[in-house]
């Protein structure tokens, strides 16, 4: 591994963890707050390591769905990152097992994001990743504790809960580029808000995840029609 | 739930991520996902986002009741705003919630 490499990894990702600062905060405050202790979800957050499973993991376990439906629903949330896997997999393959099991723990949006750039200019793709994952994980887990310590203290009334959508919010705005992804948003959002309060076992979610990415496959499909 | 559960499907939830993550670059011998696989996961991370917001933006959740919330509407619907024309977090962040404190405080909803 080369050290500059692994800095430059950590510099250049960390104007991009603005975002993740309050996403780690809301997402251990929205945890506490939903009945989870300190420990419980801290624990959570090592072993699972991945925002928005996360969040719908605490929704669902609070809301006592079945535990099945809870691992289905944080599958499918995850399945993106077979993709991020397959795609660094060439440059990350020339190092040890052990290194590539932890890059493979540490793996994240923003760190896939940043190392699969095509502007990337360096020497070693490997190393880069790995310092940009370090930080994003240290980053992530620090605010995710104090959300969860300080989310005790902080008055209900304040509704600060709210966050958390707002921080989903602004990540799905700049994906919404495409015919094909407004599609797919739409329809998963028109799929919550009529599936999540009604499904039985607390089985919204996953449909309306199911539905958004089927319609975005079929405008793909037909939008690709109309341009042939 | 119990604890035992909880950890039970915790550990499971992490397993799982890891394998998913870890499916291309811990065995020794490289793999390629296959174009159908592709294919189908493209549009999940969007779907998974929209539905999380729309689902905590449009309903208080109460011990698994679910009420619509007029306030977070309004104030996500402004936030939605700030978030497509400045793409500025902090901004987004600041509106929302602005705008909740005040519709609450108000008392119009």
């Amino acid at each position: 591994m080369h050290k500059k490499e692994m800095i430059l990894g950590a510099k250049q990702i960390a104007p991009l963890l603005i975002g993740a600062i309050p996403f780690g905060m809301s997402t251990g405050l929205y945890s506490v707050e939903s009945g989870f202790s300190v420990f419980e979800s801290f624990m959570m957050s090592i072993f699972i390591f991945a925002g928005a499973s996360q969040v719908a993991t605490v929704s669902l376990l609070s809301t006592d769905a079945p535990f099945w439906i809870v691992i289905a629903t944080a599958a499918l949330i995850n399945l993106r990152f077979l993709i991020y896997s397959a795609t660094v997999s060439p440059f990350i393959h020339k190092a040890s097992r052990g290194l590539r099991t932890f890059m493979a723990y540490a793996m994240t949006d923003h760190a896939f994001i940043i190392t699969t750039r095509e502007k990337y200019t360096g020497q070693d793709r490997a190393s880069y990743f790995l310092g940009a994952s370090i930080l994003v994980w240290l980053v992530w887990q620090s605010s995710f504790l104090l959300g969860s310590i300080f989310g005790k203290i902080i008055p209900d009334s304040w509704s600060l809960e709210f966050s958390l959508p707002l921080v989903f919010l602004f990540f799905t705005v700049p994906l919404l580029k495409s015919k094909e992804n407004i599609v797919a948003a739409s329809v998963a959002a028109t799929s919550a808000i009529i599936f999540v309060p009604f499904l039985p076992i607390q089985s919204g979610l996953i449909v309306s995840i199911l539905c958004g990415a089927f319609a975005g496959i079929a405008a793909k499909k037909f939008f690709n029609k109309g341009r042939t | 739930m119990d604890d035992t559960l909880f950890y039970i499907t915790v550990f499971i939830i992490g397993l799982i991520t890891l394998i998913f993550r870890g499916a291309f670059i811990v065995p020794d011998k490289a793999h390629h996902l296959s174009n159908k696989l592709e294919f189908f996961l493209e549009y999940i991370p969007i779907s998974a986002m929209a539905a999380l917001t729309a689902a905590h933006v449009f309903y208080t959740q109460s011990g698994g009741v679910y009420e619509v919330a007029p306030d977070k509407i309004a104030a996500g619907l402004l936030a939605f705003i700030v978030a497509y024309f400045s793409k500025n977090i902090l901004a987004t962040f600041i509106v929302g919630m602005g705008a909740l404190w005040a519709l609450q405080s108000l008392g119009l909803f």
